[in-house]
């Protein structure tokens, strides 16, 4: 998921043909450090990986963005960051869509405007099976289906 | 003297041995990469990267292109060998079977079959609506300037093997 210089070329090279920022953003309630943490981000990461695989002429996956919050706090201070991102891109980048665990936050982004995408809960396969990347790819499809609709919209 | 180098070895024999040992390990040096090289391929497990890979059954594949994934082991500087996981459209043309690759030849977005309600029984990139014929040929006037590449194809006992990415050859008519 880290940003290659390879991959920066690559992007930079095709500047005018990408218009949209996948924004993978990963939130985490567990008080206690262990493994959903990671299942979680690990989940996101892969879906959003192959989502930019099958849009690569024209998304940019941006670098995930990992909150932790306690359930009773609120998402405002969350999703203030996320705007302030997106503003910041909207220049270079006209299309952004969030993926994201939490589908509190996405109804807020959403109330603000910004287009979001709850992900489905990570698979307790292991990540090494067909079962897996089955539902990673059908996954990655959906996600693909609001790219495209987000584009479509744009024609309108 | 004379007694002594009956007993033992001569320094010339022993020069010899020197020189054969050492001439020896340095031919094996120079020959043993090229017997590697050319034995190599019957070493390569299926699967293993370069190889083919089996991905679907004969039965399932129809006239209409199916979009097929499968994982490939793949070398890549950064991890090494890793599985991969690949999509081609695979399809029936007579006795034949053709496998695509999806990837677009314009900017490397993912095609599909019947994506666009417009043009029926085409590729369809969604990216920047790029299309091809059904044997991957690009239709003039959409962005991509070449054919969608196709997949190396072997059937064997009734399974499709893909192997390598290779340039379009069916859409050229050859």
């Amino acid at each position: 998921m880290r940003w290659k210089v390879e991959d920066m070329e690559q992007i930079i090279a095709m500047e005018e043909y990408v218009d949209t920022l996948l924004y993978p953003v990963c939130v985490s309630f567990e008080e206690k450090w262990d493994e959903n943490w990671i299942k979680e981000q690990f989940w996101l990461e892969r879906v959003c990986g192959y989502t930019e695989r099958q849009l690569t002429g024209r998304l940019l996956l941006f670098q995930t963005l990992f909150i932790a919050r306690k359930k009773e706090m609120n998402e405002g201070f969350s999703t203030a960051l996320i705007e302030q991102n997106i503003q910041a891109l909207i220049q270079r980048f006209p299309h952004c869509i969030v993926v994201t665990n939490d589908s509190t936050l996405s109804i807020e982004l959403i109330k603000k405007g910004v287009q979001a995408y709850v992900i489905s809960a990570p698979p307790e396969e292991k990540t090494d099976t067909k079962f897996f990347l089955e539902k990673a790819l059908s996954e990655s499809n959906r996600v693909v289906k609001s790219c495209i609709a987000l584009w479509r919209n744009e024609l309108k | 003297m004379s007694e002594r180098n009956n007993k033992g070895v001569s320094r010339r024999q022993f020069l010899n041995y020197c020189l054969t040992g050492v001439g020896g390990f340095l031919a094996a040096g120079m020959l043993a990469p090229m017997v590697k090289f050319a034995i190599d391929p019957a070493l390569q497990k299926a699967g293993a990267a370069g190889g083919k890979v089996p991905v679907a059954s004969l039965s399932e594949i129809t006239e209409e292109p199916k979009s097929i994934s499968f994982k490939k082991k793949i070398v890549d500087v950064w991890t090494g060998e890793q599985e991969t996981p690949l999509t081609a459209w695979i399809y029936k043309q007579g006795d034949q079977v053709i496998a695509l690759s999806p990837i677009c030849k314009h900017l490397g977005c993912t095609v599909n079959w019947n994506g666009d309600e417009k043009h029926k029984e085409q590729f369809f990139c969604p990216c920047h609506l790029g299309r091809y014929e059904k044997n991957g040929k690009n239709v003039p006037g959409t962005p991509p300037m070449k054919p969608l590449d196709q997949y190396e194809v072997e059937v064997k006992d009734g399974k499709i093997l893909l192997g390598e990415v290779k340039a379009n050859k069916i859409a050229e008519g050859a």
